[in-house]
């Protein structure tokens, strides 16, 4: 084994760690992977991850012929779709000893796959969200009101997020205008119209990075585990800003 | 429900000459709009958009709906309708420009506002105390009408806001005996329909799942709320 | 009736885990069985907190659990790693109206602040919540965690040999 080819392995690890950490895939896996992968190719992988950025060397077995680098890990949207793919593709070039060259085509064709349309992640939302409304008891007006503020709270998150405004603002925006509107149902008298307030906000629940940060601490990732529950706490506080924006409006007509 | 018409009766009477002049001035800014359309023209509409609701927001909610409660929470609601029509006026989103489709929906819809007075009067009700084309679901109906008749590149944000004001008004037709609004709700979901099918097939080249079952899902959605509506009211 | 109830609650969970799963883009082959896990999960939940009077952090942890073992049977299937299919199944239960209460409390305790009496009440009301809201999340991602950690050797090698790529 070159020099040259163990960079060209290096170079395409690298992009594929980057990729599997950005799209917000717990730390082992990754790092089980990319181990994975390097069996198949003949080459030991040691990594190290912190949020921002990831080093790993990647050594030929028995030799010493071998190469060092630290990447940036990319802030790519959360994605299970390359979770799921991008760990069945390790798998592939264990079980049938792959080529790197084939690796790396499958890889670009699979990055490349279609995304979720952001219409149909909205509605899907809003329905998401009306039924967590009934789960906590709201009626079908609740439901309704619930549905459109989520609307509205999400469109504004999927616009400033595609404008790329810092996603703590945006956080605090989207939860604002939902919980907002969502206080309108106040004026029809409903009983369950608090509800609704609470409700139209918890789209914006981290639930990746939250139990992610979890499986990370029990795998031994104190670190990065750690980390990522930092990072999900800190858009829950920006929710509650958003949130108590509104509610200090509107208070008095909660008491 | 004393209160609400009490109220609508003394804002009628006392913003009788203010309302008439700015349904003159839609009137104006619709038809040159829609024969000679022209940048000024588009900017002018949108700036009165801005002043009409928060005309709603702080003349008819905050001065003469103050004795209702949660006026207060409207009131902010109104404000964020015209914070949507300020952001569309700074950062151009909308062009209203038509586009040959479902015109004939949209001039209906223009037209739905002034058949408010007409079916209070029906109602038997007299002035001041019925619905004029200046009431805040009214309003909402021609933004609505405004925005599928110039339905090129629409503002999202303040349609979405309609929205969200149909199912409020659907739900006021019960408790404030004020039927007039059933025709912003019956306006309001087949444009839901229409706007968000032409959004899902704007953006569905290279998406998953296929447009169709997007589309599948928005009529299913759109249906489902008309029947609760339609459930509820019955 | 009791039936009734059951079912409409782990349909509501159905959609709304599908709803939120569909904000994290995962692969349209896992809903059918991210729809499942929540319905099972949160049905499961709500009779043990209806009829068998457990706490709601128990009956989350136990919730929880099943949703994992579940999803190591499932991620099989349709060859998705485990955590594609609990984390959407997972979120109908988060505590919401908790989390809510918490934030109001707190809010009102600032503004009651000079006030001793209302503003120690409104402080015991956000601890109370705030403890509710944090152990109810904390059970979820260890009780669905923990399957892991019992069929290791499943559990990794869920995507192995997949069909999809």
């Amino acid at each position: 084994m070159t020099q040259e080819y163990v960079t060209q392995i290096a170079d395409f690890i690298t992009r594929y760690l980057s990729y599997m950490l950005g799209a917000g895939v717990h730390t082992s896996r990754v790092v089980r992977n990319s181990k994975r992968i390097g069996d198949a190719l003949g080459v030991d992988v040691h990594i190290h991850t912190s949020q921002k950025t990831a080093s790993l060397t990647v050594c030929e077995k028995g030799t010493s012929v071998m190469n060092t680098r630290i990447v940036d890990i990319p802030a790519f949207p959360i994605s299970f779709e390359w979770n799921a793919d991008l760990s069945a593709l390790s798998w592939a070039a264990y079980d049938g000893k792959l080529s790197l060259e084939e690796i790396n085509k499958r890889f670009e064709a699979l990055v490349s796959k279609p995304r979720m349309n952001p219409v149909f992640v909205l509605f899907m939302a809003s329905l998401a969200n009306a039924s967590f409304c009934r789960l906590f008891g709201g009626d079908i007006w609740a439901m309704l009101v619930t549905f459109t503020a989520t609307l509205i709270g999400f469109f504004t998150r999927q616009h400033l997020t595609r404008k790329g405004v810092n996603h703590y603002i945006v956080f605090i925006i989207s939860a604002f205008v939902a919980s907002l509107c969502a206080s309108t149902a106040l004026s029809l008298g409903l009983k369950t119209a608090e509800i609704a307030i609470a409700t139209s906000a918890l789209y914006l629940v981290p639930g990746v990075p939250l139990i992610n940060g979890v499986i990370d601490i029990t795998d031994g990732h104190i670190q990065i585990g750690i980390s990522r529950l930092v990072n999900a706490l800190m858009l829950i506080v920006c929710i509650a800003i958003g949130m108590s924006a509104t509610l200090m409006l509107v208070k008095d007509s909660l008491l | 429900m004393e209160a609400f018409w009490d109220s609508i009766a003394a804002y009628n009477a006392a913003t009788w000459l203010w309302q008439s002049v700015s349904i003159v001035v839609a009137a104006v800014l619709t038809s040159i709009l829609w024969f000679r359309p022209r940048t000024w023209v588009k900017i002018a509409v949108k700036v009165y958009m801005v002043v009409v609701s928060l005309w709603i927001a702080l003349v008819y909610y905050m001065k003469f709906g103050a004795v209702r409660e949660y006026s207060s929470v409207l009131a902010i609601f109104w404000c964020l309708v015209a914070v949507a029509w300020i952001y569309d006026l700074a950062t151009r989103f909308s062009t209203f420009q038509k586009s040959g489709k479902y015109r004939p929906w949209g001039v209906v819809m223009l037209f739905l506002p002034l058949a408010y007075p007409l079916i209070s009067l029906a109602r038997g009700l007299s002035f001041p105390e019925m619905a004029t084309p200046m009431l805040p679901s009214a309003v909402a109906l021609y933004m609505l009408g405004m925005l599928m008749a110039f339905n090129r590149k629409i503002n999202f944000f303040a349609f979405i806001f309609i929205v969200h004001w149909a199912v409020i008004a659907i739900s006021k037709i019960v408790i404030f005996n004020i039927p007039e609004d059933i025709l912003l709700a019956a306006a309001c979901l087949p444009a839901m329909f229409i706007f968000f099918r032409e959004a899902a097939r704007a953006a569905g080249k290279g998406c998953k799942p296929p447009v169709k079952y997007v589309e599948l899902l928005i009529l299913a959605v759109v249906v489902v709320v008309g029947a609760c509506m339609v459930l509820e009211y019955v | 009736m009791i039936a009734v109830d059951i079912i409409s609650d782990g349909l509501f969970a159905a959609v709304a885990a599908m709803g939120f799963g569909a904000i994290s883009d995962p692969p349209l082959r896992a809903f059918p069985y991210i729809a499942l896990l929540a319905a099972i999960g949160h049905a499961t939940r709500y009779c043990l907190m209806t009829f068998l009077g457990v706490d709601i952090a128990t009956a989350s942890l136990v919730a929880a659990f099943i949703i994992g073992t579940g999803s190591v049977w499932c991620g099989r299937k349709v060859y998705c790693p485990m955590t594609v299919l609990y984390i959407p199944a997972l979120l109908p239960m988060v505590p919401g109206t908790y989390a809510y209460k918490t934030v109001f409390s707190l809010i009102m305790f600032l503004q009651e602040i000079s006030s001793p009496t209302q503003g120690s009440e409104y402080l015991q009301a956000m601890i109370f919540n705030g403890a509710v809201s944090f152990s109810v999340i904390f059970m979820l991602a260890v009780g669905a965690t923990f399957p892991v950690f019992l069929l290791k050797e499943r559990a990794n090698s869920m995507t192995r040999g997949s069909r999809f790529i």
